[in-house]
């Protein structure tokens, strides 16, 4: 069953993703063009997080560490949303996203984990993030959070 | 026609995986990704989904076989485990990833054990659906690149 969303254009035009999975999604349409940057250590969860924002339309970076992260945002990179798993290697998900805050980023940071644990919540909350859901990525709730910042902008 | 019939017999096969819990909708949204650029895409997600669990079940054998059990270890395998079969849509596997993780968070030696032995009949299970799939995919495609070629 593909997925769909519901058209998020009201205006003459707009961003089209690279979308060439034609029949399977409706086009994402959005005001503005939107850019990702996915941070998972696990090749498959970050292959897919990747392709499920580009097929929305969402132009997305990958990176699998904390520290790659940082340092993207401390070179000057701008995302409109992050998406960050909780257990990374060295630089873990809460103290990569206290350090994308503090360096003054105000994308959506959307946290991410297999199990959410109340712990983990008040830790990734505390760090910084907006959004904390379990994998793997839903477009049920990952749409709406991009209509949100396409609107916000 | 052979094509229709191949494709026919693959969403029947879907189809039945569903019905039976081995595969949930996050499959599906898996399977959609796929796109003309990339004919390899679903053999190379099951690839990686493949060889991430059987680093995931090797470490857990050898957490489980020690005198003394480091059930942190077992549950932070079992945590990813879950993340990567609920990447693909593994919906039993995921969810004796659940019971593993249970287990090993409240130290129950057995329990464990139990739970451990699940997800790995899931897991081949899973395993052999995915590969059927995508081998049902290849010969799909390549059937149909004959038939533009003629």
């Amino acid at each position: 069953m593909a997925p769909t969303i519901e058209s998020v254009n009201q205006g003459n035009g707009g961003f089209e993703g690279n979308n060439k999975r034609s029949d399977r999604f409706v086009k994402a349409t959005w005001k503005n063009k939107l850019t990702a940057l996915v941070v998972d250590n696990g090749e498959l969860c970050r292959v897919l997080e990747r392709e499920n924002l580009r097929a929305y339309g969402v132009e997305t970076v990958a990176v699998e560490t904390g520290e790659a992260a940082v340092e993207l945002i401390a070179s000057g990179s701008t995302f409109n949303l992050i998406f960050i798993d909780m257990y990374l290697p060295t630089m873990s998900g809460p103290e990569a996203v206290r350090q994308i805050r503090a360096m003054g980023a105000r994308s959506k940071i959307i946290g991410l984990t297999a199990f959410i644990t109340e712990k983990d919540e008040q830790d990734f909350f505390a760090a910084g993030i907006d959004e904390f859901f379990e994998k793997p990525l839903d477009p049920d709730w990952f749409v709406p959070i991009i209509r949100e910042v396409d609107n916000q902008i | 026609m052979v094509g229709t019939d191949l494709r026919q017999q693959l969403m029947n096969y879907i189809q039945s995986s569903h019905e039976q819990g081995i595969l949930d909708e996050a499959f599906d949204r898996v399977k959609n990704l796929e796109n003309d650029g990339n004919p390899q895409f679903l053999s190379e997600i099951f690839s990686m989904f493949c060889h991430d669990a059987e680093n995931g079940i090797a470490e857990l054998t050898r957490f489980l076989a020690e005198p003394v059990i480091d059930y942190e270890n077992v549950s932070a395998f079992a945590h990813q485990l879950k993340g990567s079969s609920s990447s693909v849509g593994g919906h039993r596997m995921v969810l004796a990833c659940c019971e593993l993780r249970q287990a090993s968070n409240n130290k129950i030696k057995e329990g464990s054990f139990e739970a451990f032995d699940k997800v790995k009949r899931e897991y081949c299970i899973l395993r052999d659906s995915l590969n059927y799939i995508a081998q049902m995919e290849k010969t799909i495609l390549t059937n149909e690149a004959r038939r533009r070629r003629q």
